[in-house]
């Protein structure tokens, strides 16, 4: 088991898991590599950071959604993405849930919650504050079918979700 | 007098201290295949010799273990390598040494890209305090995830740098280790190391995602199956009413 922390995000992975928490190029800000994760945000858009773990090798380019990663996930493959939106939105209806949730029900899950509609697949999200921040949680399970072998997986991954605050520019 | 004891003592340490880095310069030189030895050395100017080219992968009892770090960007990144579905090559870089930069060099082309056994290729280097991110930042390769993290560097006792460890995810084995000197040297020592483990050698694709360069040449030949060549006016709608329309007129129409 690991720990990844960054940018105020701190998480464990499981053995057989792996994991990124970045934070895409702000505007004015030169993409030069893979670790750059795609070219800056454009003039007036803010970047903040996304949090992904899977148990597949995550691409280098994926997308704040996973796009890109959701087409490998196997049929016991799960990808968790938390994503953080601009402080400010905290207050605002959509994240007006406090927390983050740190355990999913099976039944939550439903093919049609997912961005991108993926035959066998399921997905959740969900949309909250925490820590003066404001986050989506999104999961996608490879294949419907096995999510009750998979989300206590899941769950054990966001069990150890640790969100601080962070200083406002 | 204390003060003449106290300069010989200093350089005491200092002469102990050479010695010690003229002994790890030599040790990693005879690893990568240098002998310095004038009574076997022969009497034709030294080259060096890649010791993939005779040497083989060893093969050690450590257990290979998954590898956390950070990017040269500063964020947080973990790889899974032991349970993992599918094998990984680790390749211990640095950004400085120039044998490593040829390494740099072949993993960017990943288009020629090709690792046997089919495994996920790695870089890691060591952490920032071993190695300089902004450097880094300009080698990295656009399909292949670099770690910074010297505690992995620890966890499989690298000796020297470039070094590679070849690991079986779903066993946890590792099936060889050792330093080589260019990718094709590499390639040799790494199919012969599988080939002693009963493992298929062969080169297919790169492992695990698939690369960005594979995706666009993908919805290329969808859109040309789909009879949408480079340019046409459909890939490029000038209202939203034309986005969401099931066929968009050409420019000539839509004046």
């Amino acid at each position: 088991m690991g720990e990844l922390a960054a940018h105020g995000l701190t998480v464990q992975t499981p053995s057989g898991w792996e994991g990124r928490i970045f934070r895409r190029l702000q505007h004015g800000q030169v993409a030069s590599s893979s670790t750059d994760h795609g070219p800056a945000a454009p003039a007036g858009e803010e970047t903040f950071p996304i949090l992904h773990v899977a148990t597949i090798a995550i691409p280098t380019d994926v997308g704040d959604y996973g796009s890109h990663a959701v087409e490998n996930l196997g049929p016991s493959d799960a990808l968790v993405v938390v994503k953080e939106f601009a402080p400010r939105l905290a207050t605002e209806p959509v994240f007006a849930t406090p927390g983050l949730p740190r355990s999913l029900d099976v039944d939550a899950f439903s093919p049609q919650m997912l961005q991108r509609i993926l035959p066998g697949q399921a997905g959740v999200q969900r949309f909250g504050h925490e820590a003066g921040r404001a986050f989506c949680l999104y999961v996608v399970l490879g294949g419907w079918k096995n999510r009750k072998q998979v989300v206590p997986a899941v769950n054990g991954v966001l069990a150890s979700l640790r969100i601080e605050p962070v200083a406002q520019p | 007098m204390v003060l003449l004891g106290a300069v010989v003592a200093l350089l005491g340490v200092l002469v102990a201290g050479l010695l010690r880095s003229h002994a790890e310069i030599i040790r990693s030189l005879h690893e990568l295949g240098v002998n310095l030895d004038p009574d076997t050395a022969p009497s034709t100017p030294r080259a060096v010799t890649p010791r993939a080219e005779a040497a083989r992968m060893t093969r050690p009892d450590r257990e290979a273990a998954d590898v956390v770090g950070e990017t040269p960007r500063g964020d947080a990144i973990s790889i899974s390598v032991v349970g993992a579905p599918h094998s990984t090559l680790l390749a211990f870089l640095t950004s400085g040494c120039s044998t490593c930069a040829g390494f740099w060099s072949a993993f960017a082309d990943t288009e020629r890209l090709r690792v046997p056994g089919d495994a996920r290729l790695v870089a890691v280097t060591k952490g920032p305090e071993g190695d300089s991110p902004g450097r880094l930042t300009k080698f990295a390769p656009p399909d292949v995830p670099v770690v910074m993290s010297s505690a992995a560097w620890e966890d499989y006792d690298v000796p020297v740098a470039p070094y590679f460890v070849f690991i079986d995810g779903p066993s946890g084995a590792i099936i060889g280790e050792g330093a080589s000197v260019a990718w094709e040297h590499l390639c040799g020592m790494l199919e012969q190391a599988l080939a002693d483990a009963g493992m298929d050698a062969s080169h297919r694709r790169r492992r695990g995602p698939t690369s960005q360069r594979d995706r666009v040449a993908r919805v290329d030949e969808t859109l040309r199956r789909a009879g949408i060549e480079p340019g046409d006016a459909s890939l490029y709608p000038a209202t939203s009413d034309e986005l969401q329309a099931d066929h968009v007129a050409p420019p000539a129409e839509r004046r």
